[in-house]
C-alpha cells in the first residue's frame, strides 16, 4: 500500500493551526461581527483589508483544496469530492425544476464541473459530462422530480445515489476509508429514519428512503422506524450507535450535530497513523468543519444572533 | 573447476559483504522515510530544519555498524593485506559473526525509520518535545548496538580458534 509519509508530515505541521475549542469558543464571545472577524484574521485566515466574511471563507475553501489535491493522490481525494458532485445535482434539478438560477448553490472542486452538470441538467443533454455514472443520475433525478413533483423523492434518491458512489469508491481503498464510507452510510441512513420516524411515514416509503448499504441491517431499521421515533431510539440502542438514541429524543438538530461530532471522533483516529491516507483525510474533515463554523459563526454575529443559539451549531473541533 | 577454490575466503568474505549490503539497505530505507516526513515539515516550516535533520540521521548508524563489522572481518581474514588462507569451517563461522549485524541491522534501521518519521511528526505539533521524540527512536539503536557487540566479540574469538 502507498505510503504517504511527506503529505502526513505536511499535514501534521499545518494541523497546529487549526482552531482549537478554546479560538472557537474565543470567537464565540466576540463582541460583535467585526471583533470577530479581527479575530478569525489574527489566526491566519487569509484577506485583504477589505474583504469580507465571504471573500476570507471562499480563500479558505480554495487554499484546502489546493493544499489536498498538492499532497494526496487523485483516488484519495475522489472520495471527498463525489460529494460535491451530488450536491451540485440536487441544486441543478431543483433550480432547473422551479425555473430560479441556481447557480450561486454550486460548489466547485466536484470530480465534475460544477457548470457542466447545471447546463446538462438544464438542457437535458447529459452527454458533455463524460460520466456515465453521473448522467444517469441527472437524467434520472431530473425524471423523478417532473413526474412526482416531489423535492424530497428527489433528494432521497440522489442522496442514496451519492452513498453508494462513495461505497465503491471506498471499496478500493484502505481500511480507513472503507470504514469511513460505512459510517458515512449508517449515519446518513439513521437521520433518514429519524426523519422518516419523525414524519410518521410508512414502512414503503422508509424501505424506499434508507440506502441499502453500509453495516447497519436496514430491514430492521425501516421497521423501526416506522413505529415512530421512541421505537427507532430502541433499535438504535441494540446497535453499536447506541450512543445516538440518546440525541435522537433531543431531536433533529442534535442528532444531526452528534453525527457529525461522531465522525470527527472517527476522524480523530488518524492523529496516531504517520504512514497512511487517514491523516489527508482527517485534515480536510477537520478543516472543513473548522470553516463552516466560521462561516456560521460570522453570519451569526452579523445578523446579531444570540451567542447560544450559534454555540448549539458549532460542530467537535479536531485539535 | 570449483575444487581448486578454497572456499573458506569465499564464506568469510560473503559475510563482510553481507553486514555492510544488509545494514546499508536498512539505514538507506529509514534514513530515506524519515527524510520523507521531513521534507514535508520543511515544507510547511523551513526553520524546524535542523531540528528534523537530526532526527532523520537517527536510523543512519545502522549502516555504519555493518561497514565497521566488515571492514574488521577484511582486515582479520586478510583481505586487506597478509595472508588470505582461511579454512573452510573458519570462514563458516566468519560467516555467522557477520550475520548478527547484517539481519538485526537492516530490521532494526527499518523499525528506527518509522520511530523516527512519528518523532519528525511530533516535531512538527510540538518542537519543544524534539528531545523525547528522539529517546523513543533511539530506544531501537538498543537492539543494533547489542548485535554489534556480538558481532565483534564472535569475530575476534574466531582468529584465536585453531580450526
Amino acid at each position: 500500500m502507498k505510503e504517504y509519509t511527506y503529505s502526513v508530515a505536511r499535514v501534521r505541521a499545518k494541523e497546529t493551526a487549526l482552531l482549537t475549542r478554546q479560538d472557537i469558543d474565543q470567537l464565540l464571545s466576540a463582541d460583535g461581527y467585526n471583533s470577530a472577524l479581527r479575530l478569525i484574521r489574527d489566526r491566519g485566515y487569509r484577506s485583504q483589508d477589505n474583504e469580507g466574511a465571504e471573500e476570507i471563507i471562499a480563500s479558505a475553501e480554495r487554499d484546502l483544496w489546493d493544499f489536498i489535491a498538492e499532497i494526496a493522490d487523485e483516488n484519495v481525494v475522489r472520495i471527498l469530492r463525489i460529494p460535491i458532485d451530488y450536491h451540485n445535482i440536487k441544486a441543478s434539478v431543483k433550480a432547473a425544476f422551479s425555473g430560479i438560477d441556481g447557480h450561486d448553490l454550486l460548489l466547485d472542486n466536484g470530480t465534475a464541473d460544477k457548470d457542466l452538470i447545471y447546463s446538462s441538467v438544464r438542457s437535458r443533454e447529459y452527454g458533455e459530462l463524460e460520466n456515465h455514472v453521473l448522467e444517469r443520475i441527472c437524467e434520472e433525478a431530473m425524471t423523478l422530480i417532473l413526474r412526482t413533483q416531489d423535492g424530497q423523492a428527489c433528494d432521497i434518491y440522489v442522496d442514496n445515489a451519492m452513498l453508494a458512489a462513495v461505497e465503491n469508491e471506498a471499496e478500493g481503498g484502505g481500511d480507513f476509508i472503507k470504514s469511513y464510507a460505512s459510517l458515512m452510510c449508517d449515519t446518513s441512513n439513521l437521520k433518514t429514519a429519524y426523519r422518516c420516524a419523525a414524519s410518521g411515514r410508512g414502512l414503503q416509503f422508509i424501505e424506499n428512503a434508507v440506502y441499502d448499504g453500509g453495516s447497519l441491517n436496514t430491514g430492521e431499521l425501516a421497521k423501526a422506524a416506522e413505529g415512530g421515533v421512541n421505537s427507532l431510539c430502541e433499535y438504535t440502542e441494540t446497535t453499536r450507535y447506541a450512543e445516538l438514541a440518546e440525541h435522537m429524543k433531543a431531536g433533529a438538530a442534535a442528532l444531526e450535530r452528534s453525527c457529525d461530532d461522531m465522525l470527527m471522533r472517527f476522524m480523530e483516529g488518524a492523529k496516531f497513523d504517520s504512514f497512511s491516507e487517514a491523516p489527508i483525510i482527517a485534515y480536510y474533515y477537520a478543516k472543513r468543519t473548522e470553516i463552516d463554523a466560521v462561516r456560521l459563526i460570522l453570519s451569526g454575529k452579523l445578523n446579531r444572533l444570540d451567542d447560544n443559539m450559534i454555540r448549539e451549531r458549532v460542530r467537535r473541533t479536531y485539535v | 573447476m570449483f575444487e581448486s577454490i578454497d572456499w573458506g575466503i569465499v564464506f568469510a568474505l560473503l559475510g563482510a559483504a553481507l553486514a555492510s549490503i544488509m545494514a546499508g539497505v536498512g539505514s538507506a530505507i529509514g534514513v530515506g522515510k524519515a527524510g520523507e516526513a521531513a521534507a514535508g515539515v520543511v515544507t510547511e516550516d523551513p526553520s524546524k530544519f535542523s531540528k528534523v535533520l537530526i532526527m532523520q540521521l537517527l536510523p543512519g548508524t545502522q549502516g555504519i555498524y555493518g561497514l565497521l563489522i566488515a571492514f574488521i572481518t577484511l582486515s582479520q581474514i586478510g583481505i586487506l593485506g597478509g595472508s588470505a588462507e582461511i579454512s573452510f569451517a573458519k570462514g563458516l563461522l566468519y560467516l555467522a559473526a557477520c550475520l548478527p549485524i547484517a539481519i538485526v541491522g537492516l530490521l532494526s534501521a527499518i523499525s528506527q525509520g518509522k520511530a523516527a518519521v512519528s518523532g519528525i511528526m511530533m516535531i512538527a505539533k510540538k518542537p519543544d518535545q524534539m528531545s523525547k521524540g528522539m529517546i523513543f527512536a533511539a530506544m531501537v539503536e538498543t537492539y543494533a548496538i547489542l548485535a554489534l557487540l556480538v558481532s565483534i566479540l564472535a569475530i575476534f574469538g574466531i582468529a584465536g580458534l585453531n580450526i
